[in-house]
């Protein structure tokens, strides 16, 4: 039996890209950072806040609140309301989750939120009772959190595919050299590949730039119709096709390879375009071990090629394969949930060409990935979006 | 004959500080602590279908069967990653830095994390979890290097410093190799349930 081909998105849109800029450590709570979101997609919009009648929330540090509670504080009435606990694949599952409502009526127009504060001690309260199996199992031995995850996958994939220190450093220091030239990335000086090389040692084999740097922020879009967003006037992208696996490949001993090797075909399919025809990638980069698993369960090279990949490319914004083009969460900053979403709004601003000083000259087409939640010893959430610019 | 570790005494004047290692776990996975205290290493055995799991579960993963079954484990397998930890989140833990952690396929399937002994090789190679107590009383697993007989799991960990520190046995006061071994092989009243 063949499965019923999935429906495009054709009357449903995202619009309306915003970052509230992040902060290494705030006195302010979640909400706080959510109530800014918000209120800048209201005013870049033009939209009341009555008008507002969806709202997709993802956050680390809102407890004991969750989605309902903010409705509350922050005097929203809804129709349509969705939390989303999904880490890195959060944005992507938003936009999923969004679109459809948008697409179905069930809602006219959904904010996706992805906000995070980060107190002195948020950090290690949320990484301890992270999952069952974190505090069970993981953060016991050394309380290393996610850097000593992804030094578990680092130091099998290096030793497995041959993967060099340098190689991740070329990406680390492409990312930065984009950071540069995006104004609310949290680092501002280059990085040097000496200096790369020889941080200090966090987690063998990753050193201190190989980790993202927990922060508070908040990133957010709107979803709604192609009509609303043209009434409004506002610049806007079509979703061409999107993906997310959970748990997949459970019985790999150690995870080398993401859900998105499972959909890469019918993503593509699914939006009509090739490899050659996608612009810009958007990893979701919180060490850069999984940018290039991103990079090679996409389909954009092989198995145990993304070292090779790295060397061929240049991933800078005017380079021959831009990827993370606001710096990423590597030199940006890692403001909880809104991480997942750095990536999704700053395609939104490529394809709108509204991204400024971070332009990928005559994108088009964008490609966002998401990758979250290491409940135990892998990441289990990923996702994938293609955006576009709309055809006239 | 086991190393001094060198650690600096207190000044007997200074406030005595005593971080302990995260306590917290939940109520199915003390069942590893419970089996740990006897020094013995037991992982949730499916009744159904015989699948082998770690972390502890409320169900079999493999058919969702709720009858588990807690069963002693030979802990051998294979390590297949590793690090060295120069950083850490918790005072205690920070207090042993660097702390190498190792991953490990256990033969019956499982993936395991534990503290890695300063005298396993590098993955991949074999090696074998023991289970010992931490600071705070819970269940601590370590993968020493394999091809060892069980008895001796106590006596190697007490051969690397950093584990002394961190890793009490058990066992370390029964009177003699034979009843160590003994208690690490033998239930203490017939067949055990939990649960």
């Amino acid at each position: 039996m063949t499965r019923r081909r999935r429906a495009g998105y054709g009357n449903a849109v995202v619009a309306v890209p915003v970052t509230i800029p992040y902060v290494r450590h705030s006195i302010r709570g979640a909400h706080w950072f959510i109530a800014r979101g918000l209120h800048d997609l209201l005013e870049v919009s033009g939209l009341d806040k009555s008008d507002l009648d969806g709202l997709c929330l993802s956050s680390f540090t809102l407890a004991p609140d969750t989605a309902v509670g903010v409705t509350q504080h922050l005097g929203l009435s809804l129709r349509w309301l969705d939390h989303i606990p999904m880490g890195g694949a959060a944005a992507i599952v938003a936009l999923r989750r969004a679109l459809r409502a948008v697409e179905s009526g069930d809602a006219t127009v959904v904010a996706c939120v992805g906000a995070d504060t980060n107190h002195v001690d948020t950090f290690r309260n949320t990484i301890g009772n992270f999952s069952q199996f974190a505090r069970d199992a993981v953060y016991p031995y050394g309380s290393g959190g996610p850097n000593a995850s992804f030094a578990f996958l680092t130091d099998y994939y290096m030793r497995a595919f041959g993967a060099r220190r340098e190689d991740f450093g070329k990406l680390c220091i492409a990312q930065r050299e984009n950071a540069l030239r995006y104004p609310n990335a949290l680092f501002k000086k280059p990085l040097a590949m000496e200096e790369y090389l020889n941080a200090r040692p966090i987690a063998e084999p990753l050193r201190l730039f190989d980790c993202v740097m927990p922060c508070a922020g908040a990133e957010a879009f709107l979803v709604m119709s192609r009509a609303r967003a043209e009434d409004l006037g506002l610049p806007f992208a079509t979703v061409l096709a999107t993906m997310e696996r959970h748990n997949s490949f459970p019985e790999d001993p150690i995870q080398m390879r993401g859900g998105w090797a499972l959909d890469r075909e019918e993503l593509f399919a699914q939006a009509g375009v090739t490899h050659r025809d996608i612009d810009f990638l958007q990893t979701y980069d919180d060490y850069p071990v999984i940018s290039a698993m991103q990079i090679e369960d996409l389909g954009f090279c092989g198995k145990g090629e993304a070292p090779e990949f790295i060397r061929e490319h240049s991933l800078t914004i005017d380079g021959t394969f831009p990827v993370n083009t606001s710096g990423g969460q590597l030199s940006v900053g890692q403001a909880g949930a809104a991480g997942g979403f750095l990536g999704m709004t700053e395609a939104i601003r490529q394809v709108t060409h509204m991204a400024q000083g971070t332009t990928v000259p005559d994108a088009r087409i964008g490609l966002v990935s998401g990758f979250g939640m290491i409940n135990y010893d892998r990441g289990l959430c990923c996702g994938a979006a293609i955006l576009a610019e709309p055809r006239a | 004959m086991t190393e001094p570790t060198g650690r600096q005494r207190k000044n007997p004047i200074m406030r005595t500080r005593v971080p302990l290692p995260p306590a917290g776990r939940s109520r199915v996975a003390l069942a590893l602590t419970a089996a740990a205290a006897l020094g013995r290493f037991e992982l949730q055995v499916c009744a159904d279908c015989g699948k082998v799991q770690y972390p502890p579960r409320e169900a079999c993963h493999g058919c969702l069967s709720l009858r588990l079954e807690w069963q002693p484990q030979s802990g051998e397998g294979e390590l297949i990653s590793e690090t060295v930890l120069h950083h850490s989140h918790e005072a205690y833990l920070r207090d042993h830095l660097p702390l190498r952690l190792g991953m490990v396929r256990l033969d019956t399937g499982p993936t395991v994390i534990a503290y890695l002994h300063a005298a396993a090789a590098h993955p991949p190679c074999r090696v074998k979890i023991v289970a010992g107590l931490d600071k705070a009383g819970q269940a601590a697993l370590v993968a020493i290097p394999g091809g060892h007989n069980s008895s001796e799991g106590a006596a190697d960990m007490a051969n690397d410093p950093q584990l002394r520190e961190l890793i009490c046995d058990p066992c370390a006061g029964a009177k003699s190799q034979g009843a160590r071994a003994r208690a690490r092989s033998e239930p203490m009243n017939g067949e055990r349930q939990r649960d």
